[in-house]
């Protein structure tokens, strides 16, 4: 039974979003996480402006051009990383007099972030030569050597009580648990891969989901003294995983691999509970197939008069069977395009977003009840973000375009964003949910939603 | 076949010239053949003792004349003269005996040849036959083995069908896994140029930082001041205090995951014994409560111990639910059909039922018609048309019946015809069997008249040495009434024929 385009549907229809201005930024911008003010980095100077307002509150000034911006998480304080200088300033909201800079020197920098209790800023330099965890309080550091990697091989626990690091040595790896009050090691334990690629804690922090790099398919799971609670290889001799997270409810775990599919586990006993095949044909009836068209658009008032032919976008739903828009991938190039690149649950864990890399236009919702899937929304173009509100399920996808496509179990909508030449390759949600964050490459803005 | 019956004929011939001089003259054929009897015995008297027949003198002249006739006949130039004395008589009489004696025994190797062709064809056709039998059963072997053949080329030409396609699966699954290898290649080649770079750059950091000795590895962080410490500070967690809290959220852990475990459990021990019951209500309608109430709960056991006990009872009941459903089912089925059948029935009385409706109101209509028509009665008189159309259907049933009646007639008329006919000709036939009779006996007559004339006149003069070829003999008894052939004869009994005619047809017309 085909659902209906939401038009008067419940709760979720396409009103009218209200769009804030556009704003010059040179790449990092990011909401506070209190989601009450948004850091805009442009050029060397970082402006804080207030999210409802879009005024600017605070405007700081650094040494080189801000390549990343993050806030503390108790929102008072903001980093700025140059890692071309291997600098990080830090500013503080409240006392703007306030200024903090860590050089980190010769090491070089390549990440930066703050540490979940907001007292230590943890910079990783370059060639992985080590991670360097600065206390502002007690204006000290420690060192920890040869990490992993940069992103993955470092995840904190939900409660910031301790972190686990990937290294490697006499050509094994191994997880390192530090206590993330003085950072000192608690615990390490070899683990059972080839190379390791990716290292996360599951949601009540008493699992460690290990997995290989892309030539294996191999997904561990240890408990955090490094007992080895299951693994899970689904094939062999084909490239193997590119994403894994845990269900917030902590009781799934999806899989993404290379194959085109996504794999269900159970948390508790971690057996394999679903395949979740990406077909490039929809031929089950009970999927929506949400297909972005032209809309005709209504006498233009209110338009920017020099934007150049400016074309609205809207859903239709599209009869079953549908063949998705495809791309082969070719077989001599590394990191080829197929496989499952991001798998996302949503906040209360019934709904699962996949991206599958062969069909970019195209963006898969399943249900993790019935394990089938829910629906499918194709684009014009490549899906470049998705983003899940941080409370509901609703999802917020961006294509590079002007539009802004919002779906819900309802329904699904496209508002576009009225402005000129937009074209939107990130979105993000504000902590509440009452605010979207749409950013250009040199510009954003803010959509506002009840 | 047809030289064994002109041999046989030959033969027959010579038996019945045996015969027939045994019959008509009185002699035996074995004494003219084989015993030389001395020339005294020639004359006159030459018979054997056991005929005996007495020849007289006059006989003797008559049997003379008509040796010498037969010699004659035979193309022996010797003549008998039986009466002189003259020694030549003598030595003609040896010499006609001689020659006969050489005709015979020319006959007697002629026959014995034909004897021997005769046995010779019979081997060769034994022969041909027995290799028809042969080339016959041959021929069944080989078309039994044809079949098996056939039978073995279809399952090898299936089973060919088979590896073909476990060979295209295999090449599609060989494709498949050479993409995967192409793309790992890939994979591991592109990391291999990764590590490359990385170790370039390592190698140049390096070469600049040993180049340039004054840089500092150590970072450095200046801040306007210390931020403030947010929160409780909690004490200062030193290395073992460190360590035995993480190993006590551990701990925490696990138990948590077993006490989760062990409610999963018991939530579906509980749905188990859940499923019993409710299982056990669907199956024995006559719950017997007393036993949920016992002390010992077997179902709290471990799984190990009642795991397949538990099967055994759920596959019992599963199966006596699924005979009942089955039997419900088919019951239900039968009602149904038996109802379909029911109320195809009624429909096709309604039917019935609107035919005979409109029937009798067209009948209504027509017989008004009629009555207004030749009573010019506008009025329509219902018993009276009743009445009508009832006499009208019994009329038109007499009609019906007189017809049949009358065709009926017309066939006992055609058939009576026919069986007179019949008669007629049997009739005919009769007594052109009874002429044909009386002819026969008439000429037997005129036969033994005339054959009695013969004799009285000539002695030994046979009726018969006029009509006597060999030639037009036909197969069978030797009889000297011609014309009329009353072999037994495969006649023709075709459907043609018709079933009134006797058995015995008259072959040659002309004798009628």
């Amino acid at each position: 039974a085909a659902r209906a385009c939401p038009s008067a549907a419940t709760g979720f229809h396409a009103r009218a979003m209200d769009f804030s201005e556009l704003f010059r930024t040179s790449g990092p911008v990011r909401f506070s996480p209190d989601g009450r003010m948004v850091a805009a980095a442009v050029g060397h100077r970082l402006a804080i402006r207030d999210t409802d307002t879009l005024q600017m509150v605070q405007l700081y000034s650094c040494a080189d051009t801000i390549k990343r911006v993050e806030w503390s998480p108790n929102a008072k304080y903001i980093l700025c990383a140059m890692p071309k200088q291997a600098l990080v300033q830090v500013w503080s909201l409240e006392d703007p007099a306030w200024t903090c800079r860590i050089d980190e020197g010769a090491a070089g920098l390549v990440h930066s972030r703050w540490s979940p209790d907001g007292m230590h800023v943890i910079n990783t330099a370059d060639f992985r030569l080590r991670l360097s965890v600065w206390s502002l309080v007690r204006k000290a550091v420690e060192y920890i050597k040869f990490p992993k990697t940069n992103g993955d091989g470092l995840a904190f626990d939900s409660k910031g009580k301790y972190f686990a690091v990937a290294e490697r040595s006499d050509h094994r790896d191994s997880v390192h648990i530090y206590s993330c009050e003085n950072y000192q090691r608690v615990h390490s334990f070899q683990t059972d891969t080839m190379d390791l690629a990716s290292l996360r804690w599951s949601p009540d922090d008493s699992t460690l989901m290990v997995f290989d790099c892309s030539l294996q398919y191999r997904a561990l799971f240890y408990t955090s003294d490094g007992r080895l609670l299951a693994k899970y290889e689904a094939y062999e001799n084909a490239l193997g995983l590119r994403t894994g997270s845990f269900a917030p409810s902590g009781k799934l775990v999806a899989l993404g691999s290379y194959d085109d599919r996504a794999r269900l586990l159970n948390a508790i006993n971690f057996r394999p509970v679903a395949e979740l095949l990406h077909t490039h044909k929809v031929t089950s009836n009970d999927v929506v197939v949400y297909v972005e068209t032209e809309a005709e658009l209504p006498t233009a008032s209110g338009l920017d008069p020099s934007s150049a032919a400016p074309t609205a976008s809207k859903y239709e739903i599209a009869d079953v069977p549908f063949a998705l828009p495809y791309v082969k991938p070719s077989t001599d190039k590394p990191n080829p395009k197929m496989g499952i690149s991001s798998c996302l649950w949503s906040p209360d864990s019934r709904i699962l977003v996949s991206r599958c890399d062969a069909m970019t236009n195209c963006v898969f919702v399943w249900d993790a009840n019935t394990l089938q899937l829910h629906s499918v929304l194709v684009h014009k173009n490549a899906v470049k973000d998705v983003c899940w509100h941080p409370q509901l399920n609703r999802l917020a996808i961006c294509c590079g375009t002007r539009s802004l496509f919002m779906w819900s179990e309802d329904g699904a909508f496209c508002v576009d964003v009225p402005a000129g030449a937009f074209e939107t390759n990130r979105v993000s949600w504000s902590a509440e949910g009452t605010s979207i964050l749409l950013a250009d490459r040199d510009k954003f803005c803010c959509a506002y939603s009840e | 076949v047809a030289a064994m019956d002109l041999l046989k004929g030959a033969n027959a011939d010579l038996e019945d010239f045996d015969a027939y001089l045994e019959s008509s003259l009185g002699l035996e054929a074995t004494p003219l053949r084989f015993r030389h009897s001395s020339a005294a015995s020639t004359s006159g008297v030459s018979r054997s003792p056991a005929r005996g027949e007495v020849v007289g003198a006059q006989d003797l002249e008559s049997s003379t004349s008509y040796v010498n006739d037969v010699l004659r006949t035979l193309g022996i130039t010797d003549r008998v003269d039986l009466a002189s004395t003259d020694p030549s008589a003598a030595t003609s009489i040896v010499q006609a005996m001689y020659a006969l004696l050489r005709r015979r025994q020319r006959d007697v190797e002629s026959r014995e040849a034909v004897d021997q062709r005769l046995a010779r064809a019979e081997a060769d056709l034994n022969n041909l036959r027995q290799k028809e039998r042969r080339l016959q059963e041959q021929l069944e072997n080989a078309q039994r083995d044809a079949s098996q053949l056939a039978l073995k080329e279809k399952a090898t030409a299936q089973s060919v069908k088979q590896q073909l396609q476990q060979l295209t699966a295999e090449k599609e699954e060989y494709s498949r896994m050479v993409k995967q290898l192409k793309h790992r290649e890939a994979q591991f080649k592109g990391e291999i140029r990764k590590r490359e770079n990385e170790l370039t750059k390592v190698q140049e950091r390096l070469q600049s930082v040993l180049s340039d000795r004054k840089v500092d590895g150590r970072g450095s962080i200046t801040m306007s001041a210390a931020m403030p410490r947010e929160g409780k500070r909690s004490t200062w967690a030193v290395g073992e205090q460190s360590d035995g809290q993480f190993f006590q959220q551990v701990l925490q852990q696990y138990e948590q995951r077993s006490k989760d475990l062990l409610s999963e459990n018991e939530r579906f021990r509980e749905l188990v014994r859940l499923v019993q019951r409710s299982i056990a209500a669907v199956v024995d309608s006559d719950l017997q409560g007393d036993d949920s109430s016992s002390a010992a709960d077997r179902s709290e056991l471990p799984v190990d111990d009642i795991e397949d006990e538990l099967e055994a009872t759920l596959h019992e009941k599963l199966e006596a639910i699924k005979e009942y459903t089955e039997s419900v089912r088919s019951d239900a089925d039968e009602k149904r059909k038996a109802m379909e059948a029911n109320q195809k029935r009624i429909a096709a009385l309604e039917k019935e039922a609107k035919e005979l409706r409109r029937v009798v109101a067209e009948q209504d209509d027509m017989l008004q018609n009629a009555l207004s028509s030749s009573q010019g009665v506008g009025q329509t008189l219902p018993s009276a048309a009743l009445d009508d159309s009832a006499i009208e259907c019994a009329r038109e049933q007499l009609e019906d019946e007189k017809r049949l009646f009358e065709g009926r007639v017309k066939n006992f008329e055609e058939e009576r015809a026919r069986f007179t006919k019949a008669c007629e000709s049997i009739d005919r036939e009769r007594m052109q069997l009874q002429l044909a009779r009386k002819q026969l006996a008439e000429e037997k007559r005129s036969w033994d008249r005339r054959v009695q004339h013969a004799a009285s006149q000539s002695g030994l003069r046979t009726p018969a040495s006029t009509k006597f070829t060999p030639s037009t003999r036909k197969i069978g008894l030797p009889t000297p009434l011609r014309g009329l052939d009353l072999t037994p004869r495969m006649y023709d009994h075709s459907p043609k024929s018709s079933p009134g005619r006797r058995r015995l047809q008259w072959d040659s017309p002309s004798r009628q």
